[in-house]
């Protein structure tokens, strides 16, 4: 039998990664936080039918990310992308976060969840449709043109270890950039 | 940007969300004791507000069960099949079978939205189904949901107005007698044109079909049932049966059983649909398809 106990164990072993999904869809540290405890909430509600899911973890990602876009489509009518973001740092590490939260600002709540499915939880894109009622073909259409529409935004200076292409290497002697 | 990229390859996208949360920590303890809290709340609130609906639903499998579903909105007499599929036939427009009317401080306020993301709602769907036919099995899992309406083919077929939030599922429903299609199809009934909140079988839509009969229920949602509804195809009679709750607070619930696994180009595998009005009834109000935002 499903017991309180069981949910507190599963929320404490997930909140962290459910967290971190919730930052990158919502972009900022309390709205991240209330989403979790919004979805936290709900499992908490229906935590038989959680523990009779064939995997729980994507019934809790699943009712996350239908509490966000909802959530977004509630607001739609009263809020708007801003044009104001905040200021770059003379820290990279900083700046492309805030280029990526700003470049995933510019995308509708659909598209900002599909691609953070697709490249911060690692889903296929039929995984993808699968969660959000979409076939694999339109998960593959929105991802190409949401990349298209934030790349122009993402840093030019940041380039983490394991990408495959050239780091900035400024005072590298010896050597041209023509 | 980083020009060497094709459009496709997000492997910076993908390194970049990785790196971008790797310092991203907060209390958790402190948000899965407050999520606790609230759902102890909630589950309590639901209860209290469980006693009062389930009234109104057993009322009403009573009413289904012992009577049927008569045409023009009457109740007929003691129907010869007790299950509910035999007395209803189509008929002429509805018309104002019940009496009661939810009251002006029976007004919800609009805080409910879907309770399940669409392909959890097949899953749910065909648990509820089983449930009631114990044995049966369930297969062609399909969903849809606001924004995007996906033909056969993975096509998008359209694209509807966000404000009018709608999600379905269907499955095919194999009890041992012929496959019979199950849709389940959650809307803002304001939003698709029907009669919004606070609804009444006297304020009806003027689409309602035909033959279709109407109950208030006393938590202020209305109940439409049509029983055996028929629709000759070059496949042969398709048979329905639907059964519809509009709540209060302004959303639609409708489910549907066929006598065929599809609702187009299918073969008629049985001549009645497998589920009855009853377990329609059932479907559409007794699990959470809503929930409180």
């Amino acid at each position: 039998m499903a017991t309180t106990h069981d949910f507190e164990g599963f929320a404490h072993a997930h909140a962290q990664r459910l967290g971190r999904t919730a930052w990158l869809l919502t972009g900022n540290h309390h709205a991240a936080e209330d989403l979790v405890q919004d979805t936290l909430t709900k499992l908490y509600v229906h935590w038989t039918r959680v523990t009779r899911a064939d995997d729980p973890v994507r019934y809790a990602r699943a009712t996350m990310l239908n509490t966000f876009i909802s959530g977004r489509r509630r607001r739609s009518s009263t809020e708007r992308p801003t044009a104001d973001v905040p200021e770059r740092l003379h820290q990279p590490e900083h700046n492309s976060r805030v280029d990526l939260l700003r470049a995933l600002d510019t995308l509708t709540a659909l598209d900002r969840t599909i691609l953070v499915l697709r490249f911060f939880e690692d889903m296929s894109p039929p995984d993808v449709g699968g969660q959000l009622g979409l076939t694999s073909g339109a998960v593959r259409t929105r991802t190409t043109r949401a990349l298209a529409k934030i790349r122009p935004l993402l840093a030019d200076d940041y380039a983490p270890a394991g990408l495959g292409r050239p780091a900035p290497c400024p005072t590298q002697p010896g050597r041209s950039d023509a | 940007m980083n020009p060497t990229h094709s459009p496709d390859d997000a492997t910076d996208v993908h390194e970049l969300m990785r790196h971008a949360t790797e310092g991203y920590t907060y209390d958790t303890a402190r948000v899965v004791r407050e999520a606790a809290r609230r759902g102890r709340r909630r589950k309590r609130a639901r209860a209290a507000a469980a006693a009062g609906l389930g009234v109104a639903a057993v009322a009403l499998f009573a009413t289904v069960t012992v009577y049927g579903v008569g045409s023009a909105g009457e109740l007929a007499t003691p129907a010869a099949d007790p299950t509910g599929t035999a007395s209803a036939t189509t008929g002429p427009a509805p018309t104002t079978p019940t009496t009661t009317s939810p009251s002006p401080t029976q007004t919800i306020a609009r805080e409910r939205t879907f309770a399940f993301a669409p392909d959890l709602l097949a899953y749910e769907l065909s648990a509820a189904v089983t449930a009631q036919t114990p044995g049966a099995r369930t297969s062609d899992h399909t969903t849809w949901s606001e924004d995007i309406a996906m033909t056969d083919t993975g096509d998008m077929q359209a694209r509807l107005d966000k404000n009018d939030p709608f999600e379905g599922a269907s499955i095919v429903l194999d009890d041992g007698q012929g496959a019979s299609q199950v849709t389940l199809l959650i809307a803002d009934n304001d939003g698709i044109g029907l009669v919004g909140p606070n609804p009444t079988c006297r304020t009806l839509p003027d689409g309602t079909p035909p033959g279709t009969t109407c109950q208030d229920l006393d938590d202020g949602s209305i109940l439409l049932v049509r029983a055996q509804a028929t629709e000759a195809r070059p496949e042969g009679t398709v048979v329905s049966n639907t059964v519809t709750v509009m709540t209060a607070d302004g959303w639609m619930i409708e489910a549907t059983s066929r006598n065929s696994p599809a609702e187009k180009n299918a073969t008629i595998t049985r001549t009645r649909p497998a589920l009855v009005i009853a377990d329609l009834a059932r479907l559409v109000l007794e699990p959470d398809w809503l929930d409180t935002q």
